[in-house]
């Protein structure tokens, strides 16, 4: 069960603004989807190994500077630009 | 209770450390990116470290092996499969929005170090890309700055988090076990361990509890210590802090503390508890990674000497007191160079001297390090067979030393140069002594009617006029002949 608090709490983690109603709604939603997940959970798996197993070798890159971006290109998105540096609203809460 | 006692509770001290290296490798752990230091702001970054849509990030081979490596001289297992998963927070030092790290199987798990005779076990030790920087423009942190500054440059860097048990029990001891880890990655060549600068973090996990319990005292986590020293200052005060709440009926909260380094002091962050619920999940842009155990092995082939390992072969190969050669290991540039001059003398003994007595006060009072300067371990072993030869005397090596340590000049050309050869013939020594003699002749009534000590001043004078070349055996066999009358 998703409770419409646990929504508020995901939602305020994610910086997402919920009307009620949407609260509500996802509560619902969400919790329909984890019940699906759950009857997973009853399969049978006693006879199965579930292991991680990579089916293809994992990509590695060798440790070589291989581009160099233009800073300007990089930064022509941002709202704000201050002297090369992403401008960005003070933090107060200089935790974490 | 019996005898109702009023003495204090006697507390026991709990640390854990969760210490952060950064890799040495060229590029960031998941972009090609370089990592470099000191370069303008946003210049290492692209549209991975950015975070910016559609990108996927490609695992850095080094960065594994590094910390492989880092791991087995942690006498850690190393995994045979491990994961990278999302750690997610909102902070603009991270564009992401997630942090690539590894949550439930780390590449390296269940190591530990010996720290004063105690082992202190090593939970684990896992990948992850370090954040970027925000600088406060201008007005830095009054009131009216309402903007911060981004720079991503070390966003993406490879970190190693090595995490403890919380094993130690005193600040002394945590110290020690921050300093030996560096020494290990140094030596190992993963990471600078320069705390300072930031290439190595120490957190500590701090909590007191009565004297014999067995369940922990709630913790405080510590960040912002710039040095081993403040490390343990940073803990001393909090395990006051702590022993004081609990004394006076208070209750320790868990929370994380900067230490303050002009106050001394550790205050609290006030970091909203939500900030910790991350919901890692499994990383879907990168595969889990095999690690095969022929690879770990060519790795431990290839692991360089280890502090311990040259604390032990410097007291058994070159007969070194076991406080020279923890001096020598110490300092790895110190000991580098040592088994580099040892190819060109035997006197070992005096070679650590040098090492260890002049050279490390020179260093120090300019401010270099020993790879800053022209010093090379040859001329030093060269100039170490010139005074044991008794070509020059000690006071003359001391002499040329500044100009072996600046100039590179190899040290018999320095006293060609200088006119510092050690003057060992006895009739000019004996020329200068008589002239000493008459020159000073109350002294040397003085010295005839028993003031003996003045034996020491006439030795000077004597080397102070061949401009400290004289032999100094000969000058004090033939001053005290020719002073006798
Ligand atoms: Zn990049």
């Amino acid at each position: 069960m998703i409770t419409e608090e646990t929504v508020l709490h995901v939602a305020k983690l994610a910086r997402l603004e919920l009307t009620p109603e949407e609260t509500h709604r996802y509560a619902q939603e969400l919790s329909k989807i984890l019940h699906l997940v759950d009857e997973l959970a009853d399969l049978d798996l006693s006879s199965s190994t579930l292991e991680l197993v990579p089916e293809h070798p994992t990509l590695f890159r060798e440790d070589k500077q291989t581009w160099n971006f233009d800073r300007q290109d990089l930064l022509s998105n941002t709202p704000e630009e201050e002297n090369g540096f992403f401008r960005v609203p003070k933090i107060l809460d200089e935790g974490n | 209770m019996a005898g109702a006692l009023t003495t204090q509770t006697q507390y026991e001290t709990v640390i854990g450390l969760e210490v952060h290296v950064q890799l040495k490798t060229q590029t960031k752990l998941f972009c090609a990116c370089s990592t470099q230091f000191g370069v303008e702001q946003n210049q290492n970054t692209c549209p991975i470290c950015l975070g910016m849509p559609g990108v996927l990030p490609v695992l850095n081979r080094q960065a594994v092996e590094y910390g492989i490596l880092a791991g087995l001289a942690l006498n850690c297992g190393i995994a045979l499969i491990t994961k990278f998963d999302r750690k997610q927070y909102f902070y603009p030092d991270l564009p992401k929005g997630y942090q690539i790290s590894q949550y439930d199987l780390p590449v390296c798990h269940d190591g530990y170090l010996e720290i004063m005779g105690q082992k202190i076990r090593i939970l684990r030790a896992h990948l992850e890309e370090d954040a970027g920087k925000l600088v406060h423009a201008g007005a830095a942190g009054l009131a009216g700055s309402t903007h911060s500054l981004v720079d991503l440059n070390r966003a993406g860097v490879p970190l190693l988090e090595i995490v403890s048990q919380p094993d130690m029990r005193s600040s002394e001891q945590a110290r020690l076990y921050a300093e030996t880890l560096r020494n290990i990655v140094r030596y190992l060549g993963v990471c600078d361990g320069n705390l300072e600068e930031g290439s190595m973090r120490v957190e500590a996990n701090v909590s007191i509890r009565p004297l014999g319990s067995e369940t922990y005292g709630t913790k405080t986590e510590l960040k912002n210590m710039n040095s081993f020293r403040s490390i343990q200052k940073a803990i001393d005060y909090e395990v006051a802090r702590q022993t004081e709440l609990i004394d006076s009926g208070e209750r320790v909260i868990q929370e994380s503390r900067l230490w303050n380094e002009a106050t001394g002091t550790t205050a609290s962050m006030r970091s909203k508890e939500e900030a910790h619920d991350y919901r890692y999940f499994p990383d879907p842009d990168l595969r889990p990674l095999e690690i095969s155990p022929e690879w770990v092995e060519r790795i431990r082939q290839a692991m360089p000497e280890l502090p311990l390992q040259r604390l032990n072969r410097l007291q058994e190969e070159f007969g070194l007191s076991e406080y020279d050669a923890s001096v020598l290991v110490e300092l790895k540039e110190l000991g580098d160079f040592f088994d580099e001059a040892v190819e060109h003398t035997s006197h070992y003994k005096a070679l650590t001297n040098w090492l260890m007595g002049d050279i490390t006060a020179y260093l120090k009072n300019n401010h270099k390090n020993l790879e800053d300067t022209r010093l090379t371990p040859k001329n030093l072993a060269l100039m170490v067979q010139m005074v044991d030869s008794n070509q020059i005397s000690s006071a003359i090596a001391k002499k040329i030393l500044p100009d072996l340590i600046e100039t590179g000049t190899a040290p018999d050309m320095l006293v060609k140069e200088k006119g510092l050869i050690q003057n060992s013939d006895e009739s000019q020594i004996q020329q200068i002594c008589q002239q000493v003699i008459v020159e000073n002749a109350e002294e040397v009534a003085a010295f005839r009617s028993g003031k003996e000590k003045l034996f020491g001043f006439f030795v000077g004078q004597v080397m102070k006029a061949s401009r400290g070349t004289a032999n100094p055996e000969v000058v004090n066999r033939l001053m005290r002949e020719l002073l006798k009358g």
